[in-house]
Formats: structure tokens, sequence, C-alpha cells
């Protein structure tokens, strides 16, 4: 399959997972084998966001995160705050001022229980109401301060948190740029400054680097990500191509594998369907060789040639049929040693069996000059031949050789020789010279014309000769009407042999009805007159009494009149 | 028979003989001669059986007795057959412009079918009916 291995080279050109699993999933080199379905994934995009792959990578190389600048500058902001607040508070002793308002509450809480008194601690002074008043306030304030003062310090150590909180380690993705080709070195260096601030760094130190610091770890991580970004659009670049031809190849590919995993089924039923079709070939052509064999031996008349088999050879594209010949009984290649009479003669054998087939939808055969080069026993093997396959269907010859026509008045054969004559100008004329009809009463009237021929020899054979040019005048009307009206040759072939006798033959002829023989004498002698009905009577009795010659020649005369009235029954259809 | 002439079918073993084994002198003329002796048989069994059967038909054309043959002959086919074997004879008796001698299997087979005939006719006189 050459666009597999268009695509398998394709693939391997690239570094691309998703060209690598395609590659794995069509390896095998039979389609049935191929993953398709990873083929499929691929192409929708579904790759393994946690693979080891390079796609991932690069997707989070291009969105690398790294603390924002908003949050460094808040963090660095409260950080600073807090150290302002904390040092303006430095003066405050939050647990000194704590004590002290402790202090006051317990002198307080004396001076409401006994009354204005002397003071317990000092001595000198006194607990009354304006010292009251005056130390509540104190205390208020004491307190107050004592708690703003934690509250610096609370601050102060969560801002300090948050800001060393910023400082962390870059992201793994970072070391494995390099796989990817995308170079990180800068926002390594810059992320190495980033964290490098030693842990006891003072707050102040702590701000300024992270307000510093900072930005060159921004413009760093920019590169980073606009150069993973450039990569990954150049690897869509070389895989959008590739993916668009995969994806146009993919209903291909799964016909393949269907197709491939129906193969070995469908290369059986082949095989099977090829020896079937060679048995089924043999049987039908069977009778075919069988025919041709008969033909041959008919045509070849003495020929030293014989035809053994015959067989249909090779297949597919390359057909041929195998023709055993021997010479003299000994096998030989047929067309070497074979005269060119002789191969028109198997030409002949070949062809005529195809003709005689009940399937061929043709009644007739066209010969054109079948005797040329045939040697004269050949002409009256040619004559048998072409009788045979007029039993069934009608067989017109063309030749300009005498030597068919000879043999076939030679070998009585029935048949209509026309001789086709042409003017100037292609006008054609046609001439029937020798008719059946005709050449019986020929032979009749020679019988007539034959001197001192012994009446009783004469009173038995013209009849009888006039009997068979009436039969063929009824034969011919027979057939020119019925395969006229489109009857299949066989079934008129059956129907004539059916009608055995004269009077059977005339009723096919004159009434189209083959049981109405009782009627066909009285219909002649009305129809044509008494003179017609005797000589068909005559015809078909014979005589076994000798007859004066003159009574015969006009049998002959009156016989020749009616296969006339006959013939012409078929023209007046 | 008359005396002095010979049987067809002793005609017709000559003829044989003439295929079988063509003798020097006869180098190329046997074709012709073994059909003039075949046509030869086939006359003179028509005489034989006329002279038997009806009487005056011998001395009629060879062509009329051929077609008086298939009337009064019991073996029709035959009778045809004989016809056309004798008009096959007459033709390789004679020169045919563009037409070869008979072969040697052409005439086997012609004078075979004579044979037939004369088998036929020597049986029918013999025991006539």
């Amino acid at each position: 399959m050459p666009r597999c291995s268009r695509h398998r080279t394709a693939l391997d050109e690239i570094d691309d997972e998703r060209a690598r699993t395609c590659a794995r999933a069509i390896d095998a080199s039979k389609a049935d084998a191929w993953d398709l379905d990873a083929v499929e994934l691929v192409l929708e995009g579904a790759i393994d966001p946690e693979g080891d792959g390079g796609l991932p990578l690069l997707g989070k190389l291009a969105t690398l995160p790294i603390p924002s600048a908003e949050d460094v500058q808040a963090i660095a902001g409260r950080l600073q705050a807090a150290v302002e607040t904390t040092r303006d508070m430095a003066a405050t002793d939050a647990g000194r001022a704590e004590q002290i308002a402790d202090l006051l509450q317990q002198s307080l809480d004396l001076h409401a229980a006994q009354g204005d008194q002397p003071c317990p601690v000092c001595g000198d002074g006194a607990l009354d109401s304006v010292w009251r008043e005056r130390t509540e306030g104190e205390s208020k304030r004491l307190r107050q301060e004592a708690h703003a003062a934690m509250q610096a310090q609370q601050e102060l150590r969560e801002a300090r948190h948050k800001a060393r909180a910023l400082l962390t380690e870059p992201p793994p993705e970072l070391q494995r740029a390099a796989e990817v080709g995308v170079d990180a070195t800068d926002l390594t260096a810059a992320w190495t400054h980033w964290i490098g601030l030693p842990a006891d760094a003072l707050d102040e130190p702590l701000i300024a680097h992270l307000r510093q610091s900072h930005a060159s770890l921004e413009e760093a991580a920019v590169t980073l990500r606009e150069r993973a970004a450039a990569e990954l659009r150049r690897r869509e670049d070389v895989w959008r191509p590739i993916a668009r031809s995969l994806r146009e190849w993919l209903p291909d590919a799964k016909q393949a594998g269907l197709a491939r995993r129906a193969a070995p089924n469908l290369r059986k039923a082949e095989k099977w369907l090829l020896a079937a079709t060679g048995v089924i070939r043999a049987e039908r052509f069977k009778p075919i060789a069988d025919r041709a064999r008969d033909v041959w031996a008919l045509l070849r008349q003495n020929s030293a040639v014989a035809l053994d088999d015959l067989e249909l050879a090779g297949g597919s594209t390359q057909r041929r049929l195998a023709l055993g010949v021997s010479v003299d009984g000994v096998a030989g290649q047929a067309l070497g040693v074979m005269s060119q009479g002789e191969i028109h003669a198997l030409a002949l054998s070949l062809f005529l069996p195809r003709v005689l087939l009940s399937e061929s939808p043709f009644g007739f055969v066209v010969i054109d000059d079948p005797v040329q080069a045939m040697d004269p026993g050949k002409v009256d093997g040619l004559a048998h031949v072409l009788h045979m396959v007029a039993r069934t269907r009608q067989v017109i010859v063309f030749t300009h050789d005498e030597r068919l026509p000879e043999s076939i008045r030679r070998l009585q054969i029935p048949a209509a020789v026309i001789e086709v004559a042409r003017r100037a100008q292609s006008v054609v004329e046609c001439r029937e010279t020798c008719h059946p009809v005709g050449q019986y009463l020929n032979d009749a009237r020679s019988l007539t014309l034959t001197s001192d021929l012994p009446p009783a020899a004469a009173a038995r054979a013209v009849p009888l000769y006039c009997r068979l040019s009436l039969e063929a005048a009824s034969t011919e009307v027979v057939r020119r009407r019925r395969i006229g009206r489109g009857e299949a040759h066989a079934a008129v072939e059956e129907a004539l042999t059916g009608a055995r006798t004269l009077l059977q033959k005339l009723a096919l002829a004159v009434f189209d009805n083959v049981d109405r023989a009782g009627d066909v004498l009285p219909h002649i002698n009305a129809k044509w007159g008494r003179e017609a009905g005797d000589a068909v009577a005559w015809s078909n009795r014979g005589s076994h009494d000798p007859i004066p010659s003159a009574q015969l020649k006009e049998l002959v005369y009156r016989t020749d009149r009616v296969t006339r009235s006959i013939l012409s029954l078929a023209r007046s259809q | 028979m008359t005396p002095g002439t010979m049987s067809p079918l002793r005609i017709l073993t000559a003829a044989e003989a003439l295929i079988k084994s063509p003798a020097g002198s006869s180098v190329g003329l046997w074709p012709r001669t073994a059909a003039a002796l075949g046509r030869q048989a086939i006359e003179g069994a028509l005489r034989q059986y006329w002279h038997l059967r009806e009487p005056g038909l011998e001395r009629c054309s060879t062509h009329a007795q051929l077609l008086c043959l298939v009337v009064y002959f019991r073996d029709r086919d035959l009778a045809r057959q004989t016809s056309a074997i004798w008009s096959a004879l007459s033709r390789a008796c004679h020169h045919h412009p563009y037409e070869l001698n008979p072969t040697a299997d052409e005439l086997r087979a012609w004078l075979a079918s004579a044979r037939a005939f004369a088998d036929e006719v020597a049986r029918q006189t013999d025991k006539p009916d």
C-alpha cells in the first residue's frame, strides 16, 4: 500500500509523539493489524496531559506560572507597612503595658470594693474618685497600646512569612525545557537568583529583593513562555498537513482493514468459483467438443489429421482452445501440419457446433465461401455437414465455387441453389437454378426420356420422383409459412417429420393441418382441377403395371403444375 | 455371369490391391485406375442386379439405373450412397482442372462402399426373392 508507506515515511520524519503513536499504530504490514482507533484518538487531539510527551510539557512551559507582580508588590508593601508599624511601636513594651494595666485594674477593683482610701502601693497618694477617673482612662489606654503592639508583631510575622513564601522553587517542568528544545537558561538563572536570598536575611533586604528581583524573573518567564508557545506552533504546523492527510486516509484504511479481514474468505470463495467455473465450462463445452469432432469426422473425409480432443485452456484474460490432433495416429501440432483447406474445415468444425446449440437464438447460419482451398473429397464432406446443420437451421452459403452445388446435386441433398448475377450499377439478379422440387422433376423427366427404359421400371420410378417433388414443394410451403409466423425451427421440423405420407404433407401445406389428409384430394380436384388431383393420386400410388411413356410424360407435366400451385400457397400468404 | 468378365467383387479386390501396393509400372496412374475399376464394379453389380430384377434396365444409362435403384433396392440408403460413390468415382476417372487425384484413403473409403453394394447385390442375386 503506497499511501500507507508514504504516511509511514512522513510520520518517521518528524519528532512528535502524535506521529510516533500513529507510526506505532500502523506499523504492521497487514491492514487488519493496524490500530486505527489509536490514530483516530490522536487526530481528535486526545493526548495524555500527564504523559511524558513533549506536547504536555510544552503546554505547561507555555503557561509556566511565577509569583505574580501584583502579589509580590502587595506582599512587599504589606511587609514594609508591618515593619514601619513595628518600628513606630518600638518604644512600647507590650508586656509591661499589660502588667501595669493589670495592676491598675486590681487597684480599681479594690477602690470599687473598699471605697476611698490611701494608696496601698506607695502610701502617699489616695484612691479617690479623681484618681479613679484618671486611672480608668490610663488603664484603657495601656491595654489598647499592648494590643496594638501585639497585633503589629503578629502582622509582621505574617507578612514576613508571606514574603518568604514567594521565594519558591521553580516548577519541575523548567528543568525539562531542554528536552523540547526550549532555552531556559535565563529563567533558570533568574529563578536561582529569586530564591537565592539567604534564609536569615532581614526584612529590609527581603523587601528590596522582592521589589528588585521580580522584574527580571518575570521578564525571563515571559520570554520562556513565548519560546514554548513558538515551539508548540512550529510542531503544530508540521503536524497539521500530516494530520489532514491521515484523516483523509483513515476511512480508506478502515475499509482496507475490513476488506483484509474478509480477504481470506473471499480468496477461498474465488478459488471455489474458479474451480466451479472450470467444471461448468467443461460441462457446457463438452457437447460442443463432441459435435466438433463429429463435424470434423465428416469434413476431414480421409484427411490424415484426426481431431482427438478439444479443451478450453487458460484462465482470466488468456484463454485459448487447446486442439489435440494426431496425424496418421501420431499426436502433433494442429496448425503446423494442416493445409489451408483443412484449417478452413477445422474452423467450420469449431464454429458449426455453436450454431447448433439449442441456446443459440439464431435459426439460421450464413457461411461465406467455405469451399475455397478444399480438396474435392472434403467438398462432399462439407455438403454432408451442411445437410446435417440444415435439419435444424436454415443454411445460407455464398460461394464462387461450382463444386459445392455440384456435390449437393450429386449427393441428392435438398437445397435451393440461387445464382446471383450482378449487372452494371450493382443491379443484382437472382435466379433459382436448382431446387429439390425441380431436381426431382428433372430426375422424373430424365427417366421418361431414357429410351428403352423397361416400362415396368419407368412405371415405378417416375411416380416416385413425382411424389418426391410434391413432398419437397409441400415441405417448402410449410417451412415458409410456419417459420414466417415465428415458430421455432425445431417445432416446424417436428411437424414435418410427423407428416409421414404424401397426403399428410399436402394437408399441412394446404390446410396447415396434418389431420385433414382425407380432404386433400377433393380440395385439389375442386381448386386446381381434376387433372391435378389425378397427378397427386398417381404419384402417391405408383404403378406396378407398365404405363405408356406418353402418359408418364403427362404425369411429370401435371405434377410440375401441381408443385407450382402448391408453391404459390406460400407466396399468396 | 458372362464367361471372360470378372465379377464386380473380383474387380474391387484388384482395385484395392492397386491401392495397397502401387506397382512400379502404375506409379502416378493408380488413383485413376483404381477409380475406374471401382466404377466398373458398381456398373457390373448394377447389371447383375437388373438382369435379375428388371431385365432391360441394364442397357439404360447408368444415371437412369441409379435413379431406378432407389425405387427397387431394399436398402434405400445404400442405393443413395452407391449413387453418390459412383458420381465420385466417375469424377476421379476424368481429369478436372485444379483438382487433385483422390487420396489413397478417399479411394479406400469409396471402394469399401462399392464393395458393400456389390456384396448386397451378390447376396440378393444368389437368393432371388
